[in-house]
């Protein structure tokens, strides 16, 4: 295995684990998920690379929002 | 307070609309992208000999360059999170071409520059939403206490009037129109005394500017009696005015009787 194929292997591993600890942090924090059922979406999202995913950034939207709760607390 | 509660849900309904409406953009622009990025492939796989054109086949950072547009709008309209996701899904989506079809040299270094120009770019485009949104929600909190401000010195009936180092009228409330009527003229003396110069007599601008805290009561010319209170104000510009308190006492005078303070 030559040098490229290890830093390829290097970057679709980053990119893959960024975009997974952002969805699951989303998953730990969502009351309700598509399904009802959390573990087989974590199993998705860590395992099955890219598509599990996109997948589930298809299936919940909101997961592109920002919380914004400070904002109505602004005002006291 | 019911009426407030339904404004602030209509509010919140718009904002989940608008950030939908944002979000099906954002789709139409990724599927556009990818399919603009792979369009040499489709061609390949589905035999349109009329679009076999060689742009489709050049070197694909230019396709790739248009990822940027998604990317920045994610960070403008959603924030961090969105351009965040949106990145690594572009390169994702940009990668197998990148690294496995590709012919051209670097196939690895191009698309890690990508992603460094994308990153920056993108959180550029959250960091100016997240300023413009905070410089807004500063201004809605600064207009609500100034009228809740205005609101307790209307209902107490006393006359605010903030003057500038050069006599300008920089704030009155309704009150003062009360009193005075509309303020047409840009300068104290001519508003309230219809003079065409400072009335240096009675003026204490000066002195109040300089920190004193002044107190006193003055006969207008129609025989009405105010008491006036001034004291320095430093403005939103920064610059050291008076803040003049007027309030009515003439009938108290009329009829000798201590003036009443105001009621908490």
């Amino acid at each position: 295995m030559g040098l490229e194929w290890i830093l390829q292997l290097v970057l679709f591993g980053v990119l893959h684990w960024a975009l997974a600890a952002l969805l699951l942090q989303d998953l730990a924090n969502r009351k309700q998920v598509v399904g009802k059922r959390k573990a087989p979406w974590a199993i998705a999202i860590m395992f099955v690379t890219f598509v599990g995913s996109l997948v589930y950034m298809l299936c919940h939207p909101r997961v592109f929002l920002e919380d914004d709760t400070d904002e109505n607390n602004t005002e006291r | 307070m019911s009426k407030t509660r339904s404004t602030s849900g209509d509010l919140t309904t718009s904002a989940k609309k608008r950030d939908f409406q944002h979000l099906g953009i954002l789709a139409l622009m990724m599927v556009f992208c990818s399919v603009f990025y792979y369009f040499g492939e489709i061609i390949d796989l589905t035999g349109w000999e009329g679009l076999r054109w060689s742009f489709f086949y050049s070197v694909h950072d230019v396709h790739r360059l248009l990822f940027l547009i998604p990317i920045i709008y994610a960070g403008y309209f959603l924030g961090y999170k969105a351009t965040a996701l949106v990145t690594i899904v572009a390169v994702g989506t940009c990668l197998p071409r990148a690294l496995f079809i590709s012919t051209f040299p670097d196939p690895l270094l191009r698309p890690v520059l990508f992603i460094i120009v994308a990153s920056v770019l993108g959180y550029f485009a959250a960091r100016v939403r997240d300023l413009s949104k905070k410089q807004h929600r500063s201004k809605v909190l600064l207009n609500n206490k100034i009228d809740r401000l205005s609101a307790i010195l209307e209902g107490i009936g006393i006359g605010v009037l903030i003057i500038g180092p050069d006599y300008s009228i920089r704030f009155y409330n309704r009150n003062l129109i009360r009193d005075f009527g509309e303020v047409t003229k840009s300068h104290c003396y001519e508003y309230l005394h219809g003079l065409d110069a400072p009335c240096h007599p009675v003026c204490k601008l000066s002195d109040v500017i300089n920190g004193a805290v002044e107190r006193w009561e003055y006969v207008f010319p129609d025989g009405r009696t105010f008491e006036i209170s001034a004291s320095p104000h430093i403005d939103s510009d920064g610059v050291t005015c008076q803040l003049s308190v007027l309030r009515d006492i003439t009938r108290y005078r009329k009829g000798d009787a201590e003036p009443a303070g105001p009621t908490n």
